[in-house]
């Protein structure tokens, strides 16, 4: 029974997280695992859950979204140009818009992008990198032509909700982000859709041949991934009341790691959104850790390019750890 | 017939078949015709700003650390893999250059060093890629980071002061009125096209990024090619970050900045297909022209940085999705 759940890729992963939270407790004197700790880690890591898990879509089927923070810096700089009262700053001629709209205007604007990036994906068959290479700039370049790269400030105040309240004591966005998991666990492992997800990256050739339009899965992930960061952005957003261009940076590269830490192969076809959502916590753990600990952000980032390298490491050593133990 | 033998003549036999597929004049061609488009529109729109002497000049200075870095970048994807680390190991290089440089250690060996440590950063990633089958991208992502950390740490601020100005006579001195770094990008281009056209190595790199599987049963030192691509790569990273610093005279993180970006557009731009096994170091240069002629031409029209990014950005995506249009055209 023991073996069998360690031989669980989702479990093994549990553990080292759980290691980890004592590990950088015991260093610091309890700070990762105080409740407050605990919150503060889950509402760091809660932006990056959002997008890993539109990140998770994308690579599942065998593809890459890199253009996530061209698109989120995009969706918060129109969504806070809607809402901000600055008359000089405001693109729809005025008046703030009501936070529904501008949550509304967001959500748009990223399953916009996302369907441009799947589009051009599934039907122009242009390498997935090479597309949201493309429209990660494109992103950028439009953001700082609407924003006049101001930062955006004096936000309707209500939009606050999204990101500054809490449901009984929980952050909204970590009640979100769990909701999210909970909805793409659903998604991914219990409709039909989620298996052609798995059917696309793992053979698109023959998942074609019984029947699964290949071009349509392909195009609706994007969308997803674009979704997803439109609700990141909009929490971020709601949390700074504010947008400027540094607000998202490096989110591709942490929703990727989290992804890979997660055990989702970047092949495709591979992988679960319980393992997505563990590796999110590891990183988000071993991120205020270092910084409770007083390391800077530069043997952070070491440190954090070390576990992306060790964890995919993992899944080569993987099928001979598997032969021992089962000879065993 | 040893080993040996039989590998040569297989590489040798590779390289016959590899020429007319390696090098498929008419499309470099048509990248050529591209360019001096490119370079005529941007000459009446400016008029004639952009062919004066001082600014080909320019252009082609502002093009050599993207083309010499491009090159190794051409040489890992034509292996089917791909490079995201090279602003993490241009910064590292640098900073350990810098810092040598200022204690001070002679330049004959600092520079040398600089282009060492990046070798030997690009060997690392390659042994991981190859020997633990892992994909490029994640490893490389990986390494970015370490690099970029590392970088910072060595100085402690992520930049370097006062760097001496005797090594200005390599990144600002001139040969026959032609800037040093130009003479280097151009050499890097050739010995480039030299090693991938003219020898076996080259023809396995192109072998293995066809069909790995294949190169492998023909007898294909598989592994050991993954490796010396990104060894390569690394060195050409390392003579990248010595012309930078050279050439102004500073080295901080931010001359680094969308390395890998800038290196991939010229590369897919060049013609090189990221599934590996196709495109040529000719495409590569005229790639890596056509970004240095766009960004030169929309900078003297006076359009802003926004506007430079959305049009490299569709440029990007357009020269990648003609290819694939004209190839699924073609079957």
């Amino acid at each position: 029974m023991i073996g069998r759940l360690l031989r669980n890729d989702d479990v093994l992963r549990l553990i080292v997280l759980v290691a980890l939270v004592i590990i950088f407790g015991l260093l610091t004197n309890g700070v990762t695992y105080s409740a407050l700790g605990l919150r503060n880690i889950l509402q760091q890591s809660a932006i990056v859950g959002i997008a890993a898990i539109g990140q998770a879509f994308v690579i599942l089927t065998g593809a890459i979204d890199v253009s996530l923070y061209g698109t989120g810096m995009l969706v918060s700089v129109v969504g806070a140009s809607a809402l901000t009262s600055r008359f000089d700053l405001n693109l729809f001629g005025g008046d703030p818009s009501s936070i529904w709209t501008g949550a509304g205007i967001m959500l748009a604007v990223g399953a916009m992008i996302g369907a441009v990036n799947g589009a051009l994906v599934a039907w122009a068959r242009i390498p997935s990198l090479v597309v949201t290479l493309g429209v990660w700039q494109i992103g950028v370049g439009l953001a700082q032509l609407i924003g006049g790269g101001y930062t955006i400030t004096d936000l309707t105040p209500d939009f606050g909700v999204f990101g500054q309240s809490s449901i009984a004591g929980v952050p909204i966005p970590i009640v979100e982000m769990l909701v999210l998991f909970l909805l793409a666990a659903y998604v991914l492992h219990h409709t039909s859709f989620g298996r052609s997800i798995y059917a696309v990256g793992g053979n698109a050739a023959s998942a074609y041949l019984s029947g699964i339009k290949v071009q349509r899965i392909q195009f609706a992930v994007f969308v997803i991934s674009g979704i997803m960061v439109s609700l990141a952005a909009i929490s971020i957003t709601s949390r700074m009341m504010a947008a400027s261009a540094r607000t998202l940076t490096g989110l591709q590269i942490d929703s990727v790691a989290a992804v890979t830490v997660g055990g989702v192969s970047i092949f495709g076809g591979k992988g679960t959104i319980l393992g997505v959502l563990i590796g999110t916590l590891i990183l988000a753990v071993i991120d205020s850790g270092l910084g409770a600990i007083g390391a800077t952000t530069a043997v952070q980032n070491t440190v954090k390019g070390a576990i992306i390298i060790v964890a995919a490491s993992i899944e080569y050593f993987r099928p001979r750890l598997r032969l021992k133990t089962t000879a065993a | 017939m040893t080993m040996g033998a039989k590998r040569e003549e297989i590489a040798s036999a590779h390289a016959r078949n590899a020429t007319p597929r390696g090098l498929p004049a008419s499309e470099d061609a048509l990248r050529c015709l591209v360019l001096i488009a490119l370079i005529v529109g941007f000459a009446f729109a400016t008029r004639g700003a952009t062919i004066s002497g001082a600014n080909i000049a320019n252009v082609l200075l502002q093009s050599a650390i993207t083309g010499i870095a491009a090159c190794g970048q051409a040489l890992v994807v034509l292996t089917a893999g791909l490079d995201l680390s090279v602003s993490g190991v241009v910064a590292l290089s640098m900073m350990i250059g810098g810092s040598l440089i200022t204690i001070p250690v002679s330049p004959f060996i600092a520079l040398p060093a600089m282009i060492l440590v990046a070798a030997a950063f690009g060997f690392v990633n390659g042994f991981i890629v190859a020997r633990f089958r892992l994909p490029a991208l994640v490893v490389t992502l990986g390494s970015w980071q370490i690099g970029n950390g590392l970088a910072y740490q060595v100085t402690g601020k992520g930049f370097v002061d006062h760097i001496p100005l005797n090594i200005a006579a390599i990144g600002q001195g001139q040969i026959l009125a032609i800037p040093i770094p130009v003479i280097v990008f151009f050499a890097v281009v050739a010995l480039s096209y030299f090693l991938l056209h003219r020898t076996p190595f080259g023809a396995e790199v192109y072998a293995v990024g066809g069909n790995p599987k294949a190169a492998f049963i023909s007898g294909v030192p598989v592994q050991r090619v993954r490796i010396l691509v990104f060894a390569i790569a690394g060195l050409l990273y390392g003579v990248g970050a010595v012309i930078s610093m050279s050439s102004y005279l500073s080295a901080t993180m931010a001359q680094t900045t969308g390395l890998e970006l800038s290196t991939i557009s010229a590369v897919a731009i060049g013609g090189v297909s990221l599934a590996g096994g196709k495109g040529t170091m000719i495409g590569v240069l005229f790639g890596t022209l056509i970004i240095g002629v766009v960004d030169n031409g929309l900078s003297i029209m006076g359009v802003g940085p926004a506007y430079q990014a959305i049009a490299k950005g569709a440029i990007i995506i357009a020269a990648v999705g003609l290819d694939s249009l004209r190839r699924s055209s073609r079957q």
